[in-house]
């Protein structure tokens, strides 16, 4: 997830910072394209397999606190990264920390949840929430990994002076927020239809 | 090397407080469509939309969909 | 020097799966019997300690020290393996990491097509002989998986990372290390499948159909691991392709002068990464099914087995050409080069590929027409599958009008490449009768449909793939193949594929039934005849492995450009300097520049293309 180049082989030495960064991009969004195939395939799965039926058991106001706590640790992911851009590493550290503690409170509501759920994961309904919340809460957890991964790179120094070199940490950001966008879609669908 | 405009990160900053306002009101219309909409049909072609535009801002100001084909790099 | 071996990438890469391994099963142990369950439950243990062991494999295989380190703010070490060695460690160079593939995967297609001769045998008479029915069905899902791996990694992955980068004049993938990761992953796929055989291996075929691949053996879990490890494989070579193309094409190099191997490996690509996932996708939910108790394919509990059809053939469909277009690339690369002739209709046939990727997407569904499925479904995709015809008819009428009054120069990569046309003209026929609702109705699941798929695979994909090697081998090894070897194993493999297949054309129709180990007394004298038409073909890979060692170790060195080909690979030295190119080509015209000026790919390095063998 971090710069894919490599500094050690140097066989790109011919590529200009703004050109490595354009490489990085679309790669990594050739993988958001490629792993939301995957999100997409479980979420037609769960029509095919339960329609439109959620069952009146699903803890409302839970899935709904979640939602907005992922929600919301995008916008401190947004902030960490606007921040290491202009070089304020001091702040984009402090948020990557925050982003991190939201992402690992969504993950506690998610083993909340399974441990309070009242459908077993063998019946319909039940397979499509447990495999998507668990393929999500996957994602959030290396999410999580990332993010500290991030905050520690930019303590050793390697996102000073913002720009470019924010690569490392804009990287991680984005698939943070990618993860985000899969909850958009999973959310109405394991909760608000009927 | 990069523009240390604190004004810059200040305007940035900004336009993240306004999407995430955005993403806050559209989730709660969701939540009150679920409980005030009965019918399957008419919920699915309200929260679909809603879910596609939540979708869209995030993909375009958080995740600087645009930048994909921008042709300036910004602070290379 | 003990010593040394210790300290081996892979002693090291396999010590720390080893070690991740039992780590994760023990901690899945202490929990499990705190819970009051067994122990050990293979499926949920290998679930869960297999990524683990995979991480510690990666990781000792040289991705920590390399790479790992930077995720934690510190410094990464340099490759430092050289000679022979490179071969055997994290290596970022496409070069070895081409190679790697290339030889990984012909080991892999030889001892697959040993699986295919006791196959052969077992089939020789009607009754068992050789094995058990369960045997016999380890021995064919075994042999399906790894053919279908060799079929899709060899090319691409083997040739497309080799060539790609000196076909774009540059110094290497966009992502190197990312490039070394996905070989890496490859290992854990091939053990995994041998340590699956070894627990008496799975019986539900490479296409692991639900509701039996849910009740199996647990090899089957094992099959599941790996091809879902495959799949990361394949997407994430796909990715690396993509962007390398788009980003680092040398000056000049616009996309309609790209060699049409590129275009086969860029087609090719699109598909791994975007369809991949749903062949990992269907064997995760087989997974979920059987470790967790979810009911994606059981009825009883609301699931149905034909969703996994659906979302197994959404890629494995599309993976056909993944495994093809490569091979069309290289065989029209070929075609032209050994008939000093342009590339006949070349911005069609690259549009044909982009074509065939658009149209692979919408076609899955002619695999079901017996499935019970809608049959409501039946006519679209009958109409869409043959539309596909079109794009490849073009590709066909391209290879034709190649060698069309061209002076060809019959080495053993055109004769290959040759046969290449042959066969796929015949695979593309047989199809029609399967996308045919009324005639695949009768034909499904006979030897009819087997004898099809191996004319496009083998008779397409793994002739052109030899044409490949014979022709590449030079550029790789800096040596020359034995022509008369090469010719021998030509012959006997070509020979040998047809008295294979066509009759089993006939048995097909006639109805004998694929995947059995033992049939009807009726087929016996014509199964017969097809084992020893298939000895005739696996003997000609003796010839084939006696040439390649033989050559590689000792053949007469090669010269830069043995075939006076115009692309850019040929006009760098054999083998190719560390970074391919001192200086960066600029690119003036297109890739068969033949009868013109002179091939104007070459202009700025013309210098070193004069290098040339005498011709027959
Ligand atoms: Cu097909």
């Amino acid at each position: 997830m971090t710069a894919a180049h490599s500094t050690v082989h140097g066989a790109e030495g011919h590529a200009s910072p703004a050109r490595l960064l354009r490489m990085n991009r679309m790669g990594l969004w050739l993988f958001f394209a490629s792993d939301a195939l995957v999100f997409a395939l479980l979420l037609s799965a769960r029509f095919y397999l339960d329609g439109l039926h959620t069952p009146p058991e699903v803890k409302q106001i839970l899935g709904l606190v979640m939602t907005s706590i992922l929600l919301l640790s995008s916008l401190t992911a947004y902030r960490a990264e606007t921040a290491i851009e202009h070089g304020n590493i001091a702040r984009g550290r402090s948020m990557l920390l925050l982003t991190a503690v939201m992402g690992s409170v969504f993950l506690a509501g998610v083993v909340m949840e399974w441990m309070l759920a009242e459908f077993s994961p063998g019946d319909g309904y039940g397979t499509a929430f447990f495999s998507m919340t668990g393929m999500h809460a996957g994602h959030v957890a290396s999410g999580v990994l990332l993010l500290l991964m991030a905050r520690r790179q930019a303590s050793a120094g390697k996102f000073d002076g913002g720009g470019t070199r924010a690569w490392g940490a804009s990287g991680i950001v984005m698939y943070w927020h990618f993860v985000d966008v899969v909850w958009v879609f999973f959310y109405p669908v394991l909760y608000l239809i009927h | 090397m990069s523009m240390h405009g604190a004004d810059a990160e200040q305007r940035e900053q900004s336009a993240g407080v306004r999407v995430i306002a955005i993403l806050a009101v559209l989730t709660i219309i969701e939540y009150i469509a679920a409980i005030a909409i009965g019918a399957s049909v008419p919920l699915l072609v309200v929260l679909t939309p809603i879910a596609l535009v939540k979708a869209w801002y995030i993909l375009k100001d958080f995740m600087h969909l645009p930048r994909l084909w921008a042709d300036e790099e910004e602070a290379a | 020097m003990s010593h040394s071996i210790l300290r081996a990438p892979i002693v090291r890469g396999l010590f720390w799966a080893v070690v991740g391994f039992v780590l994760a099963a023990a901690l899945v142990g202490g929990i499990r019997t705190a819970m009051g369950l067994d122990f050990w439950n293979t499926t949920v243990d290998w679930v869960i300690a297999y990524p683990v062991a995979l991480l510690g494999w990666l990781m000792g295989v040289g991705v920590w020290p390399q790479w790992g380190r930077e995720w934690l703010g510190g410094k990464a070490e340099p490759y430092a393996l050289t000679g022979w060695q490179r071969y055997f460690g994290f290596s970022p160079d496409h070069k070895v990491i081409g190679i790697q593939y290339a030889v990984t995967f012909i080991v892999l297609f030889l001892l697959a097509g040993l699986a295919a001769m006791l196959i052969r045998i077992e089939l020789a008479q009607p009754g068992l002989q050789l094995f058990t029915s369960d045997q016999y069905n380890a021995a064919m899902s075994f042999h399906g998986i790894t053919m279908v791996a060799v079929a899709v990694a060899t090319l691409l992955g083997g040739f497309g990372n080799y060539l790609v980068p000196l076909m774009i004049g540059a110094r290497d993938m966009a992502f190197p290390r990312l490039n070394a990761l996905s070989y890496w992953l490859v290992p854990p796929v091939a053990i995994l499948l041998v340590i699956a055989v070894g627990m008496g291996g799975w019986d539900s075929g490479w296409t692991a159909y639900p509701p039996l691949s849910e009740v199996n053996k647990e090899g089957q879990v094992l099959f599941n691991l790996a091809v879902i490890t495959f799949g990361v494989v394949s997407i994430l070579g796909g990715i690396n392709f993509l962007v390398t193309v788009t980003y680092m094409r040398a000056p000049g190099l616009t996309w309609f002068r790209l060699p049409i191997f590129v275009w086969g490996a860029i087609s090719a690509s699109l598909i791994s990464f975007f369809f991949t996932q749903a062949f990992a996708a269907a064997l995760l939910m087989v997974l979920l099914d059987r470790a967790l108790g979810t009911s994606f394919f059981r009825a009883s509990g609301g699931g149905s087995a034909l969703l996994y059809e659906h979302i197994f053939w959404f890629y494995s469909h599309p993976a056909v050409y993944v495994m093809v277009l490569p091979g069309f690339g290289a065989a029209l690369e070929i075609l032209s080069h050994m008939s000093k002739k342009p590339l006949f209709a070349y911005r069609w046939a690259a549009g044909a590929m982009l074509g065939i990727v658009a149209l692979s997407g919408i076609v899955w569904a002619h695999h079901m027409f017996t499935s019970g499925m809608d049959p409501a479904l039946h006519a679209p995709f009958l109409v869409l599958t043959e539309l596909i015809s079109i794009p490849t008819g073009l590709i066909f009428l391209s290879a034709l009008g190649t060698i069309w009054q061209g002076k060809l120069w019959l080495q053993t990569p055109m004769l290959f490449a040759l046969a290449f046309v042959f066969n796929f003209l015949l695979g593309g026929v047989t199809g029609i009768y399967l996308a045919d609702v009324p005639t695949d109705l009768h034909l499904h699941d006979t030897y009819f449909v087997v004898a099809h798929f191996h004319y496009t695979i083998v008779g397409g994909e793994i002739f052109a793939l030899f044409a490949a090697l014979y022709y590449w081998f030079p550029k790789f090894t800096g040596r020359m193949y034995s022509e008369r070897l090469g010719k021998i194993h030509f012959w006997m493999m070509f020979l040998g594929f047809q008295l294979t297949f066509i009759p089993m054309f006939r048995v097909g129709i006639q109805g004998m039934n694929r995947r059995v180990a033992d049939y009807p007394a009726a087929y016996g004298e014509y199964n017969l005849f097809i084992s020893f038409a298939a000895f005739l073909l696996g003997a000609s890979f003796l010839f084939f492995t006696w040439n390649m060692l033989a050559s590689w170790f000792r053949g007469p060195a090669a010269a830069a450009n043995p075939w006076r080909a115009s692309t850019l690979e040929w006009q760098v030295s054999s083998p190719p300097p560390e970074h391919n190119f001192d200086e960066i080509p600029v690119i003036t015209g297109d890739p068969y520049g033949y009868g013109g000026a002179g091939p104007a790919h070459n202009r700025p390095l013309g210098g070193l293309a004069a290098g040339s063998e005498g011709g027959s």
